[in-house]
């Protein structure tokens, strides 16, 4: 008998440390982890969220949007109407998985750069500072989208520029400032960019869009001493 | 000790030769070989896609190895009654069940082992750190949720005979462990005292399997990836795991082999 | 000296139906006393209570009331459970296990000397002729053979007492004998042998008393020679026992 109310006791007593510790982590958790994190009526729409959200795999289902939202940009029939959806992708991704940081820049420097679309663009590059608060190339970004909504082109091309500097820029970000050079700067200059850009980008697209770009200026003829830029090309 | 090794390698030896489990463990080594070729797709996160879904695999597979070895372990001892020639022998019943347990953890470890090793060559093929702590840390963690969840397995294998019935209710804890947490911050500004301590009741029973989803934290810069965080967590599968094998070594000392 | 002592024994089923109107009762008031280096041979239809009866002794299932008293204590107590074999009808071991790695698992459990236990395993496989398989996985194993390592396992320790449910079921009429020779040779050592058989032939040639159990009642005791002088036989005692109208 005395042996049971031990064995009780000590049950008791190791269970409700259990509690302590389920309790002490969930307040990590909670304290820790943005509003996102928890299940709401209003939030996850997507029922493959709540799918994820259920056997703890949401950041996949993001990637899987991450999949799916470069389809519908890289469909070209959707460039007429200017890729209207093109938010409601990137906000699934970011409600799934907000600490995919790489959807906010690269989906904003698209909507802002490319489509001009600088509401979206600043909107969410706001919630991706709202939930990576920490990470703070996308003030960065959000300063560049800033200056371009003003029209401040030098301003936002000496951010672009930085943004080139780390290694884990977006790669459409090299061919923004490429076609931003075109048209702000002389040919000679653009083409040495877009000579640099074809032999160094990590994006393998990113490379044959910079040789298409290069082949197009020496072929237009405006530059002024194309001869140093067809040896470098013929080198290459 | 010596019967409960005993029984440790018994178990062991009896889940990781099954042929089942093997295929198992190639079907899941192709899953996370499948992450390089999604990860194609993935233009510029081909290093987040490759983890995120090789540690989805390791998850799973984890999951679905215990849900085997139980199924084997069940199978064998209520259907072709193997359990009773065990019983008859000089070894006390808890002796028996912590043993099956670390046996079974034993099998789901070794799988865990070999499908994080593979994700590692991927992700060093891809051009990532193979040995990023974060990585290393969610892995981790999905074994440790594993591992708290093989308790339970064995708690519901003793007080049913069913093996469908067992599995149906272990994926149902899966699922509701993920989402006690949810559950708890849904109803933290509610009102109504009865709804509660019902979840209050679900919450501490259900093991919160959601604490020990780093994998879903992987790539946020405000990671639970702090010792004081992976301590808690750490005891709280201690004694999780202490709690549920005490019950279901009281409730198994009073089985009767019919 | 009594090495098996059975008082007033019952066993009611838990009742499967929400108002308990299925309470079936397995074994009803049974007392006996087995006596050691006794091989003693319990007999009955299917459904008579024979395997329930087993295994209250082996502590696999509780009586409702009565007590059993195994060498002097109680089955519960492992020093008692370390002297006693046991042989399940039709015994099941894992496929993918070879017989030594079985045989070295129960060893463990049993808690045999590491300087014997190798030994002692092949000498066990050796008594089985067992001992060409000892490195095959139970995959390969006919029925008999499995039998044939449940055997095994039972003497693995040298019990004191053996028991024996259907022993002889899905084995050919060479391991019939082979078992009959196994259990005489243990019985010659003095160890006490309670067994369950359906093949009455056999049972002739190896107990020295045998009851019969019907409905779950101990119906009647006899010693095995006072039975065959008799009745000639077993069979015609066991007709006369349990068929309708036969005495009661």
């Amino acid at each position: 008998m005395i042996k049971k109310i031990f064995l009780l006791t000590a049950l008791i007593t190791v269970f409700c440390c259990m509690c302590w510790f389920n309790g002490r982590a969930t307040q990590m958790v909670t304290s820790s982890q943005p509003r996102w994190y928890f299940l709401t009526p209003h939030s996850y729409g997507n029922f493959r969220h709540i799918l994820g959200v259920s056997f703890g795999f949401r950041t996949l289902m993001a990637d899987f949007d991450y999949i799916s939202f470069l389809q519908y940009y890289g469909d070209k029939t959707q460039k007429a109407d200017r890729y209207r959806k093109l938010y409601g992708y990137l906000d699934d991704i970011t409600n799934a998985d907000p600490n995919f940081t790489f959807a906010y820049t690269y989906g904003s420097a698209i909507l802002a750069f490319n489509l001009e679309r600088y509401d979206e663009a600043i909107k969410l590059i706001n919630k991706g500072i709202e939930y990576n608060p920490s990470f703070w190339k996308l003030h960065f970004y959000l300063g560049a989208i800033i200056f371009k909504q003003k029209g401040e082109t030098e301003k936002y091309i000496g951010l672009l520029e930085d943004a080139l500097k780390f290694a884990d820029h977006p790669a459409i970000i090299e061919r923004l400032l490429g076609n931003i050079y075109e048209t702000t700067r002389a040919p000679d200059f653009a083409a040495l960019y877009w000579l640099k850009t074809a032999g160094n980008s990590k994006d393998g697209d990113t490379r044959g869009y910079a040789y298409k770009r290069l082949k197009a200026i020496v072929e237009s003829g405006k530059l002024s001493d194309p001869e140093p830029i067809l040896r470098q090309i013929n080198g290459q | 000790m010596r019967n409960i090794l005993a029984v440790t390698d018994y178990i062991f030896k009896q889940s990781f030769r099954n042929r089942i489990l093997n295929v198992l463990i190639l079907f899941a080594v192709f899953t996370i070989g499948f992450s390089l070729v999604i990860s194609e797709l993935a233009q510029e996160a081909e290093i987040k896609i490759v983890m995120d879904f090789g540690l989805f695999a390791i998850g799973l597979f984890a999951f679905l190895t215990l849900v085997l070895s139980v199924t084997v372990q069940m199978f064998e001892e209520t259907e072709l009654k193997t359990l009773m020639l065990i019983m008859v022998k000089p070894i006390k019943r808890h002796e028996y069940i912590i043993g099956k347990y670390m046996g079974i953890i034993a099998t789901v470890f070794m799988n865990v082992l070999i499908m994080l090793c593979i994700l590692m060559v991927i992700i060093s093929l891809r051009g990532g750190d193979p040995w990023d702590i974060k990585l290393l840390a969610a892995a981790g963690y999905s074994f440790a949720s594993v591992a708290l969840l093989s308790s339970v397995a064995l708690l519901l294998s003793v007080v049913t005979t069913s093996v469908p019935g067992c599995i149906i209710f272990l994926v149902f804890i899966y699922a509701l462990g993920h989402l006690t947490i949810h559950l708890k911050n849904l109803t933290a500004d509610s009102n109504n005292a009865v709804l509660k301590f019902c979840v209050d009741v679900v919450y501490y029973l259900v093991p919160n399997l959601e604490l020990f989803n780093l994998k879903d934290k992987i790539f946020s810069t405000e990671a639970l990836f702090a010792p004081g965080y992976l301590g808690f967590v750490a005891g709280y599968t201690l004694l999780y795991v202490a709690v549920i094998l005490t019950v279901t070594s009281v409730i198994f000392k009073n089985k009767e082999f019919y | 000296m009594d090495i098996i002592e059975i008082k007033s024994v019952t066993k009611v089923y838990k009742p499967l139906d929400f108002w308990k109107n299925d309470r079936v009762v397995g074994i009803d008031n049974l007392s006996l006393k087995i006596k050691k280096g006794e091989v003693f041979g319990l007999l009955g239809l299917n459904g008579a209570g024979k395997t329930t009866l087993m295994k209250i002794l082996l502590g696999l299932l509780k009586p409702t009331s009565g007590s059993v008293n195994i060498l002097g204590s109680n089955i519960e107590d492992e020093k008692i459970r370390a002297k006693i074999g046991y042989l399940s009808e039709l015994p099941y071991f894992p496929k993918y296990l070879k017989a030594k790695e079985i045989l070295a698992y129960f060893a463990e459990i049993l808690g045999l000397p590491e300087n014997t236990k190798k030994e002692r395993i092949n000498s066990v496989l050796k008594t089985v002729r067992l001992t060409e398989k000892a490195e095959t996985r139970i995959k390969g194993f006919s029925k008999g053979m499995q039998g044939r390592l449940g055997l095994a396992q039972a003497i693995l320790n040298d019990p004191e007492i053996l028991f024996l449910d259907e022993p002889m079921s899905g084995l050919d009429p060479l391991g019939y004998k082979e078992t009959r020779d196994i259990i005489l040779d243990l019985n010659r050592r003095g160890r006490t042998i309670f067994f369950n058989s359906h093949i009455l032939s056999e049972v002739e040639k190896i107990c020295n008393r045998v009851g019969i159990l019907h409905k779950g009642k101990l119906i009647d005791v006899q010693p095995a020679a006072k039975v065959i002088k008799k009745y000639k036989n077993l069979e015609n005692y066991f007709v006369r026992m349990v068929a309708p109208g036969g005495v009661k």
